[in-house]
């Protein structure tokens, strides 16, 4: 939480030098955005091209079809519908849980703090598909497969440790003297929460949600093992799409999936930097 | 006695270390009684026990009649300015001076016209859609005390309000305070490691020290008189003067130290002839002597070690004996030389003696409560 956005300090100019170390700069990072941007590029013509096959630089045509037949053939609303609902799912449970845990973390003296960072990490720092696998036969134990909870619950223990990371941060932050304060003018927990704790600890919550939301719709090496025909994600459409043989299909489904972290992003250059994360808090 | 905060016996330990030892403390309606010590004295301890952000482990906490030992902060209806401000950041000024307002279910207009009105006493009207980042640190204080001041409360806690400004804000805010009490009447208990804003701002002054009540008194009687040594050396930067007791009458103390000997008044913790004795000398009780010393000033022998421009006066450091120096400030009118040597007359009642390295009940004795 100590970096500050890039772009936040005021620019100088000679950074990038003249002539020729300019040129050069210039073009690495041309090189760096087009390596990056080009996966994207290519999946957005192939979601509207037609005979875009091989070698051709160009494809023969476009069209709309690929949309129509995600939306139609593979039915894409049901779909979209299941990764919002698991999303909406995994926010809520993984607040449940994170908030107070990070609350916790961040004021209170925890015994064994460390572990119990590590604990709550240690989903993500394993190879995916090796907990995905525990987790399967856990889930085929409870009877959660193919149920909106069962996908929410494993969504939830990868977006977990990011609500108890950011959480805990900003929970942190949070003067005590200032919620002091809040108890002397007479307020009781409940509306020091409502007003005090809740609007200064908005940022922070904010980029939580956010980032949960696109984890769990992101998510698929734990949708693979826990989803079945009621609870088909996006991602993992777009994955049988392919294993269909339907490259266009697919493409078309995967630019739908990269609308929320597209806007996401977005949202995240214009609102939340770390300082405002940290900055909203300390007030003073 | 109707008093209006009482600590009744209040310990408060941290682990080993005693905070608050046994502290009895008694303010009377519309009084302002400062707690005054250095850091780590116990008395911002004192204070959180008295906000409720504290529990005391002994003792009890009575306001305006009411044991509020195990009553939860927010229901003792109390105002408390902060040191670091601690306004709440989001919220706009009027917002802040309108929260205690708010929590207790008071409508809208009200409340607005409430806050208003705290913020006038403040001097701050205007300023009230701006958000407490984008005021000076003076203002913020000042919002501070207008949302401690808003709901009318009895009692208003001070908690270092002035430690975070500049000198001549601090001047200021006194003024502020001061006459906001005088107006409002409510009844304060103030934290301060400052003396010279305790002493200006106080009814009566506690001074503490390692979670002990040394003395209580009113401003003039705990710099005239001071109970203990320590007192003595808290307040007013004094002289000191280390020796033995050769002589005591019941109002009176020689101590001779170095071959020179100085009359002192005697404090609680007096000297036997013959023991060690430290004597505090208050600046403004010295002069340099011309012509013969009154009956009640004693004569010291000095020289003159550096000297230091002040603008309005000069202060001196004088040496009486290799380890011993004092300080003193004179008007420009006298001047003194480097390496001169000067008699100075050391007036008794701003003298005090004090027996050295003897009995510690100090302390105990004066933590009986209702000094006054």
């Amino acid at each position: 939480m100590t970096a500050v956005a890039v772009g936040a300090g005021p620019r100088t100019r000679s950074h990038l030098g003249s002539g020729l170390s300019r040129l050069l700069v210039y073009t690495f990072l041309l090189a760096f955005v087009l390596y990056v941007l080009s996966p994207f590029l290519a999946i957005l013509v192939n979601s509207v091209a037609e005979g875009w096959f091989g070698g051709r630089v160009l494809p023969a045509g476009l069209t709309l079809r690929w949309f129509d037949w995600a939306f139609n053939v593979t039915n894409l609303p049901k779909v979209m519908g299941n990764s919002f609902i698991i999303a909406g799912l995994t926010i809520a449970i993984s607040l449940a849980i994170g908030l107070p845990t990070a609350w916790a973390l961040g004021r209170r003296r925890v015994r064994a703090r460390n572990m119990l960072m590590t604990l709550i990490l240690l989903p993500k720092t394993v190879p995916p598909i090796t907990f995905a696998l525990g987790l399967s036969r856990e889930f085929y134990a409870f009877d959660l497969v193919d149920t909106h909870l069962g996908v929410a619950l494993a969504h939830t223990t990868l977006a977990l440790p990011f609500v108890v990371l950011i959480m805990s941060a900003t929970f942190e932050g949070l003067d005590e003297r200032v919620l002091d304060a809040g108890r002397v003018c007479g307020g009781n927990w409940l509306r020091n929460l409502v007003h005090l704790v809740l609007p200064m600890a908005m940022p922070g919550l904010m980029a939580a949600v956010l980032f949960t939301f696109v984890t769990s719709f992101n998510e698929f090496t734990l949708t693979l093992v826990t989803y079945g025909p009621e609870t088909l994600t996006l991602t993992v459409q777009t994955y049988l799409s392919i294993g269909d043989g339907f490259l266009e299909v697919a493409s078309a489904i995967s630019v739908v999936l990269l609308v929320p972290s597209v806007l996401l992003l977005i949202l995240i250059q214009r609102q939340i930097r770390p300082e405002n994360i940290l900055g909203g808090v300390k007030g003073l | 006695m109707n008093s209006m905060i009482e600590l009744v016996d209040v310990v408060k330990r941290y682990g080993d270390v005693v905070a608050c030892n046994r502290l009895n403390l008694a303010v009377e309606q519309g009084e302002l009684v400062t707690l005054l010590g250095a850091s780590g004295c116990g008395k911002t301890t004192a204070l959180r026990c008295i906000t409720g952000s504290l529990r005391p482990d002994e003792g009890r906490i009575i306001i305006d009649g009411r044991d509020v030992t195990d009553v939860p902060t927010h229901k003792r209806n109390i105002g408390v300015v902060f040191q670091n401000f601690a306004l709440f950041p989001h919220l706009t000024v009027l917002d802040n001076v309108a929260y205690p307002l708010r929590v207790r279910g008071i409508r809208p207009t009200a409340r607005r016209e409430r806050a208003l009105e705290a913020l006038r006493l403040v001097r701050l009207e205007g300023l009230g859609g701006r958000f407490p980042r984008e005021l000076s640190g003076g203002q913020q204080q000042r919002v501070g005390l207008a949302r401690a001041i808003v709901y009318e409360p009895n009692v208003v806690l001070f908690d270092e309000p002035l430690s975070n400004l500049d000198a001549k804000l601090r001047l200021e805010m006194r003024e502020e305070i001061a006459s906001l009490k005088e107006r409002l009447g409510f009844t304060s208990i103030y934290v301060t490691h400052d003396q010279e804003e305790a002493l200006s701002l106080s009814d009566r002054i506690a001074v503490m020290k390692d979670g002990i009540i040394h003395q209580v008194g009113r401003p003039t009687e705990v710099y005239g008189t001071p109970k203990t040594a320590f007192v003595a050396e808290f307040l007013g930067n004094p002289n000191r003067l280390t020796g033995v007791c050769v002589e005591r009458t019941e109002d009176l103390v020689v101590v001779e130290a170095d071959g020179q000997r100085i009359a002192a008044t005697a404090g609680s913790d007096t000297p036997k002839v013959g023991e060690r004795a430290v004597v505090y000398v208050r600046p403004e009780s010295v002069r340099i002597r011309n012509g013969r010393a009154s009956a009640d000033e004693s004569t010291l022998r000095a020289t003159v070690v550096r000297s230091a421009f002040l603008g309005d006066s000069t202060e001196y450091i004088l040496s009486l004996s290799d380890d011993v120096s004092w300080h003193l400030r004179l008007e420009h009118t006298t001047r003194l030389t480097v390496g001169e040597a000067v008699d100075l007359s050391a007036l008794r009642a701003g003298c005090r003696a004090f027996a050295l390295g003897g009995s510690a009940d100090d302390g105990s004795q004066s933590v009986a409560p209702a000094e006054v």
